[in-house]
């Protein structure tokens, strides 16, 4: 690691257009972040504050849904990662799939379904009460509201997010100490505990750490399943009054929450370290025996409740007639392709913005990553704040572009160039310097070096992380809610609307649809992650140096 | 030494920007801003609707005018009354929406003190008594709506439903009541109205009182109305019109309905109307004229009576059968517009008393 650095610290600076572009794109994603803390702090002075109790409840359910969803993602994903990757699973390869399939399904789609199925007089205790005679109230199905409710629901959805980095690092780390711990004829939990865990750590605690972001800004599940949140508060603040002090406001703790939890992130992801590939050897499953049932029971019990229950569902719904003749297929097509083209675009755009940060990241020195910092402040806005602050710069800054597209693409830049810096930026990292230095030496520019070396082989990687930023645009909901034009509708937008006036039926076409979309970008995000093309890329690297 | 200097370029650059950027605010904005593709090029082909009232109300009324006007195309953009009234006073530097309608008079009120509503005399609005539209023309009620509690009638007996609003606080609906929270334009105006019949102890105690009592607050009266119709609560407090939609449902339809405090010494019932308002320079403003006039053609205000169950302001509109009529029952008598001054304490009351 150490060598490393001083390898980079010799190496070229990047060129000034990099420079140019990375300073833009820290400020654009800076200034709303500022300027809402800004408002907030003036808010203070004009503004009545939130009562404490609320506040104290806000705060109270914020952190126990962040934490329950961290916890039961780090149970399932985990779970999922060790039995597929370390046994004798049978259908191990179309596991893999499944255990990724929720990433297709937005936690709003699926809280939609767990509430018309699970809710008090809902479709199921109706069912029991008309056929089975069971009187109401028998069943605790109040219990899908409020903190635990949104946890299962928001957990089972993103697990995945533990899941891929925990079976990628099982899949492709170093087995040595496994094998030995097997050879000395060491217990399997003794084993677990002592070689296996520490090994996924980082990446768990890494994509749990996510998962906790995740649960911190979504809006969706907590608004379905009644658990007000600072997200759904500020939703309130900011649709249920015109002064926008009140929404201000709210978001700062939210900020300043979402600010620890990513200085934790950075403390994990740097205690991980590069993991060494020089005797690779495939890994000697476990072999399950008897427990195979229980195995196979337990990840089909995940993967129904994450996927067969919402798709079935919307099929269900889909199917029912009389909607069936009132969907405007047209309009919905029309709306889809819409959807797909504009997250195409912003997708793009968001990964050519992020690649500037990811290459200062790795060559700009202290300046470099102070810059990069900047520009992930996207990270500690959750999307209802975003949407906010986009309104806040546009209203006071320029606007004549206050109900344009424009604040709309800017707040998804601003969302998710955390995500496309990540990327990229682990892209980078697969590549070594001496490749890098090489192609400086023999006389090319940082230009050409970028052009003909660096993106080239990273493209893997980039092509991963922007499959990633599809993904997740096409379901995001709260910004899109805010900020979109009249007239501009997204499969998100369409999938809410209705919903939220409880035509579930209505919702079900969209749903379907995007659910389709998202499969698109997840294949190619997955064949990526199947290939060990940068794994190799590492190997050859390692043996150049 | 090269790196330096490109680093240097790139600070100051970075400088550079952030000071236009900071100092841009405020000052006016070049016309080179004006490229987005929503902006007007002046034709009335497009129609932009802001819209406080759900889409699923509102868009009978926009196929039937888009079927009487085939050349125009209507964009709606539905949300809460305020957000969308923010929305318009933020985008005031550069319209985007022609009309407005709002569910709300209070929120129309309050916005057309802002300057950014355009006087329009819409025909066949004359009939339209005094008290339900701007003097400056700027906006005009559509409809009236009265807030009402519904009831499961599984759940409740028609001698047990409470009479007045004063009631829901009583510790035997103690988790039983569903209501809209205090996003919620109806219920925001209801609280504004009370907080000047009743006073604001008594207002706010009513309040704590709904939350004590375990009060659901829904998103949507939509949310309220299937509850209440599916029997996961016994009383909802909506606007009357909710209470029609649920008992002309297939299913979950044995709902009744009080009208509550409209007997002598009590407040009366609370009215509100939908309104609507065209934008100060909006894009497509004759288009707008023409939907606003529309909105007041007797069918389309039996559109609202029969789909919606509102009461039409334009007289000689039948209302849907069986509609209590508010000429028979006691109604609030209250001037709207010192009302609409108190919205914003009204809002902050609730928030206090712990309404989300």
């Amino acid at each position: 690691m150490h060598s490393w650095q001083t390898l980079i610290g010799t190496l070229r600076r990047p060129p000034s257009l990099i420079w140019m572009v990375g300073v833009c794109v820290a400020i654009i994603a800076l200034i709303p972040a500022i300027y809402t803390v800004v408002r907030a702090f003036e808010a203070i002075g004009n503004t009545p504050l939130p009562p404490s109790k609320m506040l104290q409840s806000l705060i109270i359910n914020t952190v126990l849904l962040a934490s329950g969803t961290a916890l039961l993602s780090g149970i399932i994903g985990i779970s999922q990662a060790l039995l597929i990757e370390r046994t004798t699973l049978f259908g191990r390869s179309v596991w893999r799939i499944i255990a990724a399939l929720p990433l297709a399904i937005p936690p709003y789609v699926l809280g939609i379904c767990v509430l018309a199925l699970f809710r008090p007089r809902g479709i199921i205790e109706k069912w029991l009460h008309t056929t089975l005679d069971m009187p109401y109230d028998t069943l605790p199905f109040h219990g899908i509201f409020g903190v635990w409710g949104s946890a299962v629901v928001l957990a089972l959805s993103i697990s995945p997010y533990v899941y891929l980095p925990v079976a990628a690092v099982l899949r492709q780390g170093s087995n040595h100490l496994s094998e030995m711990a097997q050879l000395s004829g060491t217990k399997w939990h003794t084993q677990l505990r002592h070689v296996t865990l520490p090994i996924i750590a980082p990446a768990a605690g890494g994509g749990m750490l996510l998962c906790m972001l995740y649960a911190l800004a979504d809006f969706g599940v907590p608004a379905l399943l009644r658990l007000p949140t600072f997200s759904t508060a500020i939703y309130g603040q900011f649709t249920g009054q015109i002064n926008r002090g009140g929404a201000a406001l709210l978001s700062l703790p939210l900020i300043l929450v979402t600010l620890a939890l990513i200085i934790s992130e950075e403390r994990l992801a740097g205690r991980g370290g590069v993991q060494i590939n020089r005797s690779w050897r495939p890994y000697v499953p476990h072999v399950l025996g008897p427990w195979h049932w229980l195995a196979q029971w337990g990840l089909t019990t995940v993967s129904v409740a994450a996927v067969g229950l919402p798709i079935g569902t919307l099929l269900f719904w889909a199917s029912q007639a009389p909607s069936a003749n009132t969907i405007a297929w047209g309009t919905l097509i029309q709306t889809g392709l819409g959807n797909l083209l504009f997250v195409t675009i912003v997708a793009t755009i968001t990964t050519g913005l992020a690649i500037a940060p990811a290459l200062l990241l790795r060559r700009g020195g202290m300046i470099g990553v102070i810059l990069t910092r900047c520009s992930q402040a996207g990270y500690a806005l959750p999307g209802v704040v975003v949407a906010l602050s986009v309104v806040l710069v546009v209203n006071r800054g320029i606007s004549t572009l206050a109900g344009s597209l424009i604040p709309l693409v800017l707040a998804y830049i601003i969302r998710f160039l955390p995500q496309a810096v990540q990327s990229l930026d682990a892209a980078f990292m697969q590549i070594a310097p001496a490749i890098e230095e090489a192609g400086q030496s023999l006389g090319r520019s940082a230009a050409s070096v970028l052009q003909r070396i660096m993106l080239p082989l990273a493209a893997p990687g980039i092509r991963a992380g922007w499959a990633l930023l599809f993904l997740s645009m096409i379901k995001e909901l709260p910004a899109t809610l805010l900020l979109r034009p009249a007239g501009f509708d997204t499969l998100a937008v369409r999938i809410w609307m209705p919903a939220s006036d409880g035509h579930f039926a209505e919702a079900a076409y969209p749903a379907l649809l995007l659910i389709v979309a998202a499969l698109l970008p997840l294949t190619l995000m997955l064949s990526t992650h199947h290939h060990p093309s940068t794994s190799k890329h590492e190997e050859a690297a390692w043996k150049q140096s | 030494m090269s790196f330096t200097k490109t680093r240097w370029t790139g600070l100051g650059f970075a400088t550079w920007l952030l000071v236009v950027l900071l100092t841009g605010c405020g000052t006016p904005s070049t016309p080179t801003a004006n490229t987005t593709p929503t902006v007007a090029t002046g034709s009335n082909d497009t129609l932009v609707i802001y819209s406080g009232r759900s889409e699923a109300l509102l868009n009978p009324v926009i196929a039937a005018f888009e079927k009487a006007h085939p050349t125009i195309k209507v964009q709606l953009k539905a949300g809460k009354n305020n957000e969308l009234a923010a929305a318009i006073l933020e985008e005031q530097a550069n319209p985007q929406a022609d009309v407005f309608i709002t569910t709300d008079m209070l929120a129309t009120i309050n916005l057309a003190k802002q300057q950014v509503l355009m006087p329009y005399q819409i025909p066949g609005t004359d009939a339209i008594s005094s008290e339900y539209k701007a003097t400056d023309a700027t906006w005009t009620s559509i409809t009236t709506r009265a807030r009402v509690i519904m009831y499961n009638r599984d759940l409740v007996s028609a001698s047990d439903v409470p009479t007045s609003m004063l009631e829901l606080t009583d510790p035997k609906w103690k988790g039983k009541i569903a209501a809209a929270n205090s996003s919620n334009g109806s219920f925001q105006a209801q609280v504004a109205v009370m907080k000047q019949l009743l006073g604001d102890t008594q207002t706010t105690a009513w309040l704590t009182g709904l939350v004590a009592n375990d009060v659901q607050f829904f998103g949507s009266h939509s949310d309220v109305r299937k509850a209440v119709g599916s029997g996961e609560f016994a009383l909802g407090l909506v606007n009357h019109y909710y209470y029609e939609l649920q008992a002309h449902e297939q299913s979950d339809n044995n709902v009744g309905v009080s009208y509550p405090d409209s007997k002598a010494g009590q407040m009366g019932v609370i009215l509100n109307t939908t309104a609507v308002g065209i934008i100060k320079g909006a894009p497509h403003a004759q288009a707008a004229q023409l939907f606003s006039a529309f909105l007041f053609l007797p069918e389309t205000q039996s559109l609202f009576a029969k789909l919606n169950y509102e009461y039409p302001l334009i007289p000689g509109v039948a209302t849907s059968e069986g509609l209590t009529p508010l000429d028979s029952i006691k109604t609030v008598q209250i001037d709207m517009q010192s009302v609409a001054t108190n919205v914003a304490d009204a809002v902050q009351m609730m928030q206090s008393a712990g309404i989300p």
